[in-house]
């Protein structure tokens, strides 16, 4: 009889044991599951670099594993979507990796379109030298080491800061742009930027499926309409065509045309990069003597007299 | 790069702008050919790609502030001090509450020239000493001129006139000066969130009733304020006052550091917790002083 209990606890410990260890062995899986991404879309050529392994091309839902890097070649995109549902789209020739699933994206150069459900928890998304907290929005971020950095709020507010200057941070509100040199010790003032001409014309929107945050940008559409009905916000005829810094000056028939909506299927003709028609371009080239922060410093001196 | 970016967003499709984009680009064209690095950059800018689209067309949007004039506040501080009679010894402390209302009028000139008229009131109750209570009325009119070109130095000059009255009572005065007061300001800005500001401040009183506590103020100032979050902020300063009595060649220093932490609760309301340290010497030994105050206030502000 003894021995009898004697064999069943030793059973149960060993049966407890394996059990444990079992689970032990399961957490970095189960903990590693959440930070991982699906490719859930996929035009081209895109590479997939996993630590410590030579880059092989993706296929639609591959998983990415945490600590990865993906890579578009030219003409080429891609859609992340990590499982806390928020997605990364990847424009062309552009180099993205994220540790720690959203809480850590890196953008080493290229554009990505990124979505952070409000609730996702906290995510930013970093350069070299500038690192914005995207938590709860919907940005389009495009950088080019020692180039620039354009950061584009479609719904949301982003907090953009530089590291190692602290204090030189800026908020990013709905339907706001920020161009700025990577290496500048201050970032600019953001400017207004009419997001449904622009929602109209990204490809990497118009090219996928809904976003999922569409009905945050329309409310964000419908307040830069009832701020230009109200004449507190008007349309200039600068535009960026795209990636780039270059501000082209168009003509009103230009903004007509560009107005209309875009389909899907339509590949953007020469006519959506204008140049012999322009009135004239801006050059925004990145200069070392050129730190934008004077302007802003300036005007909030002048506009407040306090 | 933005600078230049900027200055073309604040105009509208007028020829100045064509003028200046043919300027700024002389002025940043790089001096040979065209050059694409592996990066993606031409010239500085996105090589031209297929992809070209994928974020969109970016039109940039003037946005028109209007500038209101009016600004309107209202606070109630409350605080404990050290020394309610600022008196050398037999020091007696007290809680104050010094409700305050303010309006003025800010209309813009020029782009870089403001006047200001206003008027402030504010009544200080003492707890238990309620003899010391009294009210202090301004009544202000000058102009703020700002100077971007150095370094956004900023002038200000303007008569202000000051009565005290006994408690709230405002027909009762005690004591009333006529003054101009003249205020020079630098700013140095280390970051967006950082600020120091450097200032000396004169006010010279040209009339007043009762000359006995009739004085001139020269005053040198060290400011710093931090924006430690989008609405929390914290601010410090420095002073030396030289005051300068029209009578019984009585002459004090005065040194005062304070500091106040603030938290925005709305765009129009925030709560602070305020402290200051003053120490004073005169040349009258019975004048010496020092007090400190510590508390807290809460204040409403809107402009129109």
């Amino acid at each position: 009889m003894k021995k009898a209990t004697r064999s069943t606890r030793s059973a149960l410990v060993c049966t407890g044991v394996v059990l444990l260890s079992l689970m032990a062995a399961a957490r970095p899986t189960i903990a590693a599951q959440p930070n991982d991404a699906t490719i859930t879309r996929l035009v081209n050529d895109v590479q997939l670099r996993a630590a410590q392994t030579a880059p092989h091309s993706a296929s639609i839902n591959d998983k990415v594993a945490d600590g990865s890097s993906v890579q578009t070649g030219m003409d080429s995109r891609t859609e992340l979507t990590f499982a806390d549902q928020s997605l990364a789209r990847l424009s062309a020739n552009t180099i993205f990796s994220f540790n720690e699933g959203t809480r850590n994206l890196d953008l080493a150069s290229g554009a990505v379109l990124m979505r952070v459900p409000k609730g996702a928890g906290r995510a930013k998304i970093s350069t070299a030298r500038v690192t914005a907290a995207i938590t709860g929005t919907t940005v389009i971020v495009e950088y080019h080491p020692h180039g620039y950095l354009k950061f584009i709020s479609l719904e949301g507010t982003a907090r953009l800061y530089l590291k190692g200057r602290w204090g030189e941070s800026v908020l990013v509100r709905p339907g706001q742009i920020l161009i700025t040199n990577p290496d500048a010790k201050n970032l600019p003032d953001p400017v207004d930027v009419d997001l449904a001409r622009l929602l109209k014309t990204a490809r990497l929107i118009i090219d996928f499926p809904p976003l999922g945050s569409e009905n945050l940008i329309a409310k964000e559409i419908e307040k830069q309409q009832r701020a230009k009905s109200k004449k507190s916000m008007t349309d200039t005829n600068l535009v960026i065509f795209g990636k780039g810094t270059i501000v082209s000056l168009t003509n009103p028939a230009q903004m007509t045309a560009a107005s209309r909506p875009i389909s899907a299927s339509v590949t953007p003709g020469p006519d959506a990069i204008p140049s012999s028609t322009d009135l004239g371009t801006v050059a925004t080239l990145p200069s070392p003597g050129a730190a934008p922060n004077g302007l802003s410093a300036t005007n909030y001196t002048a506009d407040d007299p306090h | 790069m933005s600078i230049l970016a900027q200055a073309s967003f604040a105009q509208g499709p007028t020829s100045q702008d064509v003028d200046r984009a043919q300027l700024l680009q002389d002025q940043t064209q790089p001096p040979f050919g065209t050059s694409t690095s592996s990066e993606g950059i031409q010239d500085g800018h996105a090589a031209a790609s297929p992809n070209d689209a994928d974020i969109g067309e970016q039109e940039i949007l003037k946005r028109t502030t209007e500038y209101r004039p009016l600004y309107v506040a209202l606070a109630s501080p409350i605080f404990y001090t050290s020394n309610v009679a600022l008196t050398r010894s037999g020091e007696m402390s007290d809680v104050v509450v010094a409700p305050m209302a303010a309006m003025y009028y800010q209309p813009r000139i020029t782009k870089t020239l403001y006047g200001n008229f206003g008027a402030r009131e504010q009544v200080f109750y003492y707890g238990s000493n309620h003899a010391f209570d009294f009210g202090s009325l301004d009544v202000e009119a000058g102009l703020n001129y700002f100077m971007p070109q150095f370094h956004n130095l900023i002038l200000r000059a303007e008569y202000d006139f000051n009565r005290l009255t006994f408690d709230d009572r405002l027909g009762d005065e005690f004591f009333s000066n006529h003054g101009l007061i003249f205020n020079a300001e630098l700013p140095f800005r280390f970051s967006r969130a950082q600020q120091l500001a450097v200032g000396v401040n004169t006010n010279i009183s040209v009339a007043a009733d009762h000359q006995s506590p009739r004085r001139n103020d020269y005053e040198a100032y060290v400011a710093y304020s931090v924006n430690l979050t989008r609405a929390f902020s914290v601010n410090a300063a420095g002073r030396v006052v030289a005051r300068d009595y029209h009578q019984n060649g009585r002459t004090d220093v005065s040194e005062i550091l304070s500091a106040s932490a603030t938290y925005r609760l709305t765009d129009w309301c925030s709560i602070s917790a305020i402290s200051s340290f003053a120490h004073s010497d005169s040349n009258k030994d019975v004048f010496d002083y020092s007090v400190a105050n510590v508390g807290g206030a809460i204040a409403l502000s809107a402009r129109f």
